[in-house]
């Protein structure tokens, strides 16, 4: 203790006490006496009166020039222990100086300009940091000496580490910072070099709380100013939600490595623009034998077969990637040991939020093993097949020459069994046929060609083939055809359904019964039945009967010869033609199974005037591009009528017609087709044609805010993407025929207007609006059958919408809020769930809109939350 | 009716008696069987026979359907000479595969024995007409 020197002052400022201390603090701190007070943990905040004294009478001294010493007692840890101060007399001059220092500085702080006052004489200097900020600032702010000994908090420090001021001062900084060992200089425990103490340096280290709990801190340090590095001021700033927040990242980071790493049986690796390996998993090394220090870097091409690098595929996978987003191959591979295996690849291209391509990511499995299965089952089947007929022809055909009579007369008795068996040899062979067929579904390998036909001409064929099957059951087979009943599909396929549902109708039918065949069109429907006048389908059959091997009763497969496959390969059949059997049964009463394919326009235009009215107007100035249109739509069984002009298309309108559809092109000859699309809207004849917008200008006119209100079926661009039209008109023609309930989804973030529409796609038409303005919009023209409404939109509250909904409809429009809000206090009429963003699934949204569209008026549902 | 020669080409010998006899049933069909194609383009070289149409099977030992039929088109006196194949598979694109090869059609087996004869007889009908 011998020579610790420091400077004392009784300051008594209308601050009172708190003033008052922290010049003691600072002035004794400022000496080297601070590292005795810290040895001894003395409280230093907590002055006796007698230090007060001590501090009167140190002045008085100093004054007289006289020397001192003082013997302080204070409570230490641990006991009481005494120890004596010597003071060692400042000159007059310097005490002036400094009395003067400290006044100013009580002087600037009284005026509340609450700035660091900065306190000098000649020898040393320190600061009288006592501000009006420190104490409110919001942040913990400490003091230290160097040595690291705490000589100042403010109220947020107390907070934070549970501590009383009176507590952390004069403490050593590891009390309450796990700093490392025990250094004897604080920058050098939180490392802080002498050029980051010029300026600050940040430091994250563990806190330790009252109660022991430990929490990630970080402090700023940084020298306090003036003060020659004799303290240094530290912001902490508790960062265990920031550390959390990180720590989750982290993990879920190193979830993903090692989920991606985990995956060894599927190859993940990604590659530049440029196809050079960017990382590699475990699933890429242990499938191809590289490891991924030797691939990363180099070009993907290595992995390629010699005859696939020659003929370039390497980079026109990766183009293909990038121009489509996804490219997908099954083909050879090499490994390092340069044996092959087939390769089931998926490259796709990976954007970041901006929309920069990053890189290639390849998913790829080795496959090999399922393909020799697979071609070995083809084999097996092949096989099989093969090798069954062969037998089989010698034996079907030598029965069928005896029961043909072609070995001559036969004795009763021996003509029965030859006919037994050769039925039941015919039976065998249908059996074969249709597990081929049947094994041909399942694998995807049926195929189809697909004609134009009229099902009246199948069915007349089909049925000349069954009469005789006919004539010996005894039932008449009768047709009753009508309308035009052109459709597309595959004639062979087409021929055995109606074979099996006919052959099916006789067998159950009673001797001397008639099986009724009609086919007639139906709306956009070709409708073939058959009717018989059979004990019908029994109850119990009924949810079977598309199933393999089902018959109702196992003897009548004996008794009728049926295999159990021909319903599953007619109704695959008929599902693969867009179309459905579905049949009616009443026990006692017949059965009817219908067959609904889609019709098609008829083929040649009629002469004119005789023409059927046109279907689709189209209005477009470019000869060219319009003989495209309709040719494509012609293909789909429409009838198109052209207009060049918007006149044109005015005149065409205005008089009589039956358009289901409009396409048209924004830039025409007399104008803009916007402002002719307005026209329509505006008139009732009009208001609801579909049109579909076909024009190189298509995004203009899908980004003009009041576009919404013209309900366009959808903005193409040219070229023209012809599934798409297609789609889009027969979306179009059955909006007509068939009107899907309308949702409004009110939100704006695109995302989520994204992921719901894909999500709802099969509930209705949904029409994504982004914000109340283009919300209000849209019902000025047409009324939503449901509103998924957001609340926090860019230009207001999703709730002001409501009395717009209840001005735009008589009956009460569903209202699904779906927000990020969890506001369960909507208790409006209208509002029949609110369900909260984060804690609802986009499938229990689906859910509850399906619902609300089938039975509106359900009781509202609060809440719907996981 | 005038006779119509055919060279039936097959090695399952009981398929061959069967086909043989159903062909039988038209007393105007005059039937040679050979039981390889390598029997068959032998003969057909040396002029053994002289078939209006050749009824070929596609699966058999050494030289097969398909091989028959390529080398019997080198021969020219054959080089048009109509060929049907009898396969038992006969379904869907291996048909159109066989027909690809040049064959005028295509008779899956099992074939319906009693009408063998007058199968044939319209196919070579058909193609005569053309």
């Amino acid at each position: 203790m011998a020579g610790a020197y420091f400077y004392a002052l009784p300051a008594v400022y209308p601050s009172g006490v708190n003033y008052l201390l922290l010049s003691w603090q600072v002035v004794i701190l400022s000496t080297q006496l601070s590292r005795a007070f810290a040895a001894l943990r003395v409280g230093i905040a907590r002055l006796t009166p007698n230090e007060y004294l001590f501090g009167a009478l140190a002045v008085l001294t100093l004054a007289l020039g006289a020397a001192l010493n003082w013997e302080m007692t204070r409570a230490a840890i641990g006991g009481a222990r005494s120890f004596s101060v010597p003071v060692q007399v400042l000159s007059v001059l310097e005490l002036a100086s400094l009395i003067a220092l400290l006044l100013c500085g009580g002087w600037s702080w009284r005026k509340g300009k609450g700035e660091l006052s900065v306190f000098q004489n000649e020898r040393q200097q320190f600061i009288v940091t006592q501000t009006a900020s420190f104490d409110s600032a919001r942040d913990p702010i400490l003091v230290f000496m160097r040595s690291g000994y705490i000589t100042l908090v403010n109220t947020a420090t107390e907070k934070l580490f549970g501590h009383p001021r009176e507590y952390l001062q004069g403490r050593d900084a590891s009390e309450i910072f796990e700093i490392g060992p025990n250094s004897a200089d604080l920058p050098e425990r939180f490392r802080m070099t002498a050029e980051e103490s010029r300026v600050s340096a940040v430091r994250e280290v563990w806190g330790r709380r009252a109660d022991g709990s430990r929490f990630p801190i970080e402090i700023t340090l940084r020298d306090t100013p003036g003060n020659a590095g004799a303290t240094i001021g530290a912001y902490a700033r508790d960062v265990s939600e920031r550390r959390a927040a990180q720590e989750a990242v982290r993990e879920s980071e190193r979830q993903f490595r090692l989920l991606v790493n985990g995956v060894t049986d599927h190859a993940m690796f990604m590659v530049d623009r440029d196809g050079i390996v960017t990382n590699w998993n475990a699933g890429a090394e242990r499938l191809t034998g590289y490891s991924a220090p030797e691939a990363i870097g180099r070009a993907c091409a290595f992995l390629y077969t010699d005859e696939d690098q020659a003929t370039d595929l390497p980079s026109l996978a990766l183009r293909h990637a990038i121009e489509d987003g996804r490219f997908e191959a099954q083909s050879w591979r090499v490994r390092k040991d340069g044996s092959r295996f087939w390769a089931d690849v998926v490259i796709d291209a990976v954007y970041d939020d901006d929309k920069n391509l990053i890189g290639l990511a390849t998913i790829m499995r080795d496959i090999t093993e399922r393909k020799r299965i697979e071609q070995l089952k083809e084999e097996f089947v092949s096989t099989v097949n093969h090798e069954l007929r062969t037998p089989l022809t010698s034996i079907a055909g030598s029965l069928g020459l005896l029961a043909g009579g072609a070995g001559g007369e036969m004795p009763a008795g021996a003509a029965r069994l030859i006919n037994i068996a050769h039925a039941n040899c015919q039976r065998l062979i249908r059996l074969i046929n249709d597990m081929l067929d049947v094994e041909k579904i399942q694998s995807g390998k049926m195929r189809f060609e697909m004609t134009r036909l009229s099902f009246t001409d199948v069915a007349r064929r089909t049925l000349d083939t069954l009469q005789g099957l006919g004539e010996q059951a005894k039932v008449a087979i009768e047709l009753t055809t009508s309308g035009q009943t052109d459709i597309r599909g595959d004639n062979d396929r087409l021929v055995q359904v109606i074979t099996n549902l006919v052959s099916n109708a006789v067998k159950f039918s009673p001797p001397d019964g008639t099986v009724r065949v009609t086919v007639s069109q139906i709306d956009r429907l070709v409708r073939l039945c058959v009717s018989d006048d059979g004990p019908g389908i029994p109850d119990e059959f009924r949810t079977r009967i598309f199933s393999k091997f089902s018959q109702a009763d196992s003897s009548d497969s004996r008794q009728k010869g049926g295999t159990g496959l021909g319903l599953v390969i007619a109704k695959e059949i008929v599902d693969r033609h867009g179309g459905r059997l579905w049949f009616e049964s009443e026990s006692g009463k017949g059965t009817r199974f219908y067959v609904d394919l889609p019709a098609i326009g008829p083929a040649a235009k009629m002469p004119v005037g005789a023409r059927s009215p046109a279907t689709v107007l189209i209005c477009e100035d470019d000869a060219d591009a319009a003989s495209i249109l309709s040719s494509i739509l012609e293909r789909e069984g429409q009838t198109v009528e052209i207009a060049n002009s918007i006149a044109e298309a005015q005149a065409v309108l205005a008089a009589p017609n039956q358009f289901r559809v409009m396409l048209l092109d924004l830039v025409l000859p007399d104008g803009d087709g916007l402002v002719l699309l307005r026209q329509l809207r505006e008139q009732d004849a009009t208001r609801d044609l579909p049109v579909i917008v076909v024009s190189a200008q298509a995004q203009r006119g899908r980004e003009d805010s009041t576009a919404i209100a013209l309900n366009v079926v959808d903005w193409m661009d040219k070229p023209i993407d012809i599934q798409r039209l297609q789609q889009a008109v027969r979306a179009a023609v059955r909006g007509v025929e068939t009107r899907k309930p309308v949702i409004l989804h009110v939100e704006d973030d695109r995302d989520v207007l994204q992921v719901t529409a894909s999500v709802l796609d099969a509930c209705g038409e949904i029409v994504p609006v982004e914000s109340l303005a283009s919300a209000r919009a849209f019902l000025t023209v047409r009324t939503p059958d449901l509103v998924i409404l957001d609340i926090g939109l860019g230009d207001g509250s999703g709730l002001e919408l409501l009395p717009d909904l209840s001005a735009c409809s008589s009956t009460l429009i569903p209202v699904v809020i779906f927000s990020a809000q969890d506001d369960r206090e909507l208790l409006l009429p209208q509002v029949k769930a609110v369900m909260t963003k984060s804690k609802t699934s986009f499938d229990q949204l689906a859910q509850t809109v399906r619902r609300l569209l089938d039975s509106p008026e359900d009781q509202p549902e609060r809440k719907i939350a996981v | 009716m005038s006779t119509l020669n055919i060279l039936y080409v097959d090695d399952e010998p009981d398929i061959r008696e069967v086909a043989q006899l159903s062909l039988q049933l038209d007393p105007d069909i005059a039937c040679h069987v050979v039981d390889s194609g390598t029997k068959a383009i032998e003969g057909l070289r040396e002029q053994q026979w002289s078939p209006d149409l050749i009824l070929l099977d596609v699966m058999m030992p050494a030289m097969d359907g398909p091989t028959t039929l390529a080398t019997l088109r080198t021969l020219p006196a054959h080089a048009e000479t109509p060929v049907v194949f009898m396969t038992a598979r006969a379904q869907g694109f291996e048909k159109e595969r066989l027909l690809g090869l040049g064959a005028v059609a295509v008779i899956p087996k099992p074939f319906d024995p009693m009408n063998l004869a007058k199968e044939l007889r319209a196919i070579y009908r058909t193609c005569t007409a053309a």
